[in-house]
């Protein structure tokens, strides 16, 4: 039994390298990492950084190469049995028995875990607006990702290992879903949760570590990484656009003109910009979010130019 | 949980195995109610008429009285020639044990619940292992329906054991099923050497039963046909040399692949 100060996941130079006929891949290297009780960790990263190895290895699904994970104190692939009866687990691309409808599919995992409080599950199912009496080959995939969330939850597990978990689901169930995690947190149980998009992460985490190419780039808080968010603001200005319209503006960076329309990058509140642009007619303000890459490079890159080429990522772990 | 697995693998199956087992039970007694045919058309006649390489090719040894008997045309014409149908089923068995779920991906929420992967594979072979067993017991019933039908007495002991003949064949392709399933993660993989594996096995026996004294003959030692040999089963009763042999080769593969199973990576 892990104390209260052992950390909930900690892995210690965990690799996995996988062979293809001749070839080797290295999908995870030399990853070391630690997972605090009753933190939502986020686990941030473009596909294939390794994310869904990381996951497989904790839930001893694959066997590492090298290293080794522990899990709520005990050994990740020793241990797996108890570990899982302990651990709530969310796979990315879930596949569930397609004949069966979802009240038999809880059933079934209920069994294997040795029963489940059925009230807790009418309780969840309710919340998910989930309807367990249709065939799994009958859901959407939304409705498939309720029916996973709803297995890893159901037993009130000590962690909750997700993969890419809000994947699929309407914006109105990534809120419930958001609201969930931050019980589950404030009864200090753990989330390890994985994903590509920081937006989704920023808004419930507490800290977020960052793979790239198999490997841990960083670890930071969100807050830090909050100030190393932006985005992309394109406007449609009714006359000829000028650059120094926003020249010294707090918060534009890179900005271009060309005719009407001015291109900017945007840290921070809006207030400022549109302050600066309180005597133009304005036609059209669009924003897109800057991707998980740009702001790794805006951030560690010591970045006015996101678009530049980065040096190495600093490890920060 | 224990028994969760077994349980719900006899749940999902039970449908499927009683279809199998009526159609397999209907064949056997759609045979039986054409015995009365063969004396109509004087099929003793007409075997020997027949060269000795023809009768070989057939499956006829040189025990003409006993292969113009019901026994013998149900040993033939039933438990012989429809062998590879049989097979099919553990087959299909097998691959559900984890080939099917690794592919389709239903493996890794099952094996992210509080259950060892050895617990896994026992329990589904042990209800398939029972389904193979009820898929006997129905092929005898269709035996002695045909019988009863058609007024023919037959040995009830000798049908029995031919019936029950099938289990150690059975048993072991889908213990061979199983062990590609745990030594390969691709479900094709499986299906592919199986097939190879059942088709050969069936090849050698029958051109090693064709070429006597030739290597051929030799080859067929190892095809798990030669062991099977319903003929053999359907006059002198059970060789127990071949049942426990078999079954001693299923239960090694079976210890195999559960030591394969659990040590290698899954879903990859």
């Amino acid at each position: 039994m892990a104390n209260h100060n052992t950390p909930v996941i900690q892995t210690e130079s965990l690799s996995k390298v996988y062979k293809a006929g001749k070839r080797t891949i290295q999908a995870l290297s030399n990853l070391t990492l630690s997972v605090h009780r009753g933190e939502i960790f986020g686990y941030l990263g473009p596909n294939g950084a390794g994310k869904t190895t990381t996951i497989r290895l904790m839930l001893d699904l694959i066997r590492p190469t090298n290293g080794s994970a522990t899990l709520l104190g005990m050994d990740a692939q020793k241990d797996s049995v108890e570990l899982h009866r302990r651990i709530g687990f969310l796979p990315a691309e879930l596949s569930l028995w397609k004949n069966l409808t979802g009240r038999q599919v809880i059933d079934y995992v209920a069994r294997l875990r040795g029963g489940v409080d059925w009230q807790y599950v009418n309780e969840l199912t309710e919340r998910l607006q989930f309807d367990p009496t249709l065939r799994v080959r009958s859901y959407s995939s939304g409705n498939r990702r309720k029916l996973g969330l709803l297995l890893a939850l159901m037993n009130k597990p000590e962690l909750l290992i997700l993969d890419e978990p809000t994947n699929g689901l309407d914006p109105l169930m990534q809120q419930i879903f958001n609201d969930m995690m931050r019980e589950v947190r404030a009864e200090g149980r753990t989330v390890f949760l994985s994903s590509h998009i920081l937006s989704e992460v920023q808004s419930i985490c507490d800290r977020v570590g960052i793979l790239g190419s198999g490997k841990l780039q960083a670890v930071e808080t969100v807050a830090t990484l909050r100030h190393a968010d932006f985005r992309w603001v394109t406007l449609r200005l009714h006359e000829v656009a000028n650059t120094q319209l926003l020249a010294g503006v707090p918060g534009v960076a890179d900005l271009t003109a060309d005719s009407s329309t001015l291109k900017l990058r945007l840290r921070g509140d809006f207030n400022p910009l549109l302050h600066a642009l309180k005597d133009q007619y304005v036609v059209d303000i669009k924003t897109e979010e800057a991707s998980l890459e740009e702001i790794f490079l805006s951030y560690y890159g010591n970045g006015s130019n996101a678009n530049k080429t980065a040096e190495p990522l600093k490890e920060r772990v | 949980m224990q028994g969760v697995v077994f349980v719900e693998t006899l749940r999902r199956t039970w449908r499927q195995t009683l279809f199998w087992g009526l159609g397999l039970g209907a064949l056997a007694a759609l045979v039986v109610l054409m015995l009365p045919l063969f004396d109509a058309i004087d099929f003793a006649g007409i075997l020997e008429s027949m060269p000795p390489i023809m009768l070989q090719a057939i499956g006829i040894g040189d025990d003409m009285e006993f292969a113009v008997s019901p026994e013998g045309l149900i040993a033939l014409g039933f438990f012989g020639k429809m062998a590879l149908i049989f097979m099919v089923y553990p087959v299909v068995m097998g691959m559900r044990v984890t080939s099917n779920e690794e592919d389709d991906g239903t493996l890794d929420i099952l094996l992210s619940q509080p259950i060892p992967r050895w617990r896994v594979m026992l329990e589904k072979f042990a209800a398939y292992l029972l389904t193979i067993f009820v898929l006997s017991l129905l092929i005898l019933g269709g035996l002695w329906l045909g019988a009863g039908a058609v007024n023919i007495p037959l040995d009830p002991g000798r049908m029995a054991e031919a019936s029950f003949n099938l289990l150690p064949t059975l048993t072991l392709v889908m213990v061979f099923t199983i062990f590609l399933g745990a030594l390969f993660s691709r479900r094709q993989w499986v299906l592919a050497l199986t097939t190879i594996f059942v088709v050969a096995s069936f090849m050698l026996d029958s051109v090693g039963g064709l070429a006597k004294g030739s290597a051929a003959e030799t080859l067929r030692l190892i095809s798990f046909f030669n062991y099977y040999n319903p003929s053999g089963v359907m006059q002198y009763g059970l060789t127990w040399g071949n049942t426990v042999g078999m079954l001693a080769v299923s239960a090694a593969l079976l210890a195999a692949a559960l030591w394969l199973f659990q040590r290698r990576d899954v879903g990859t």
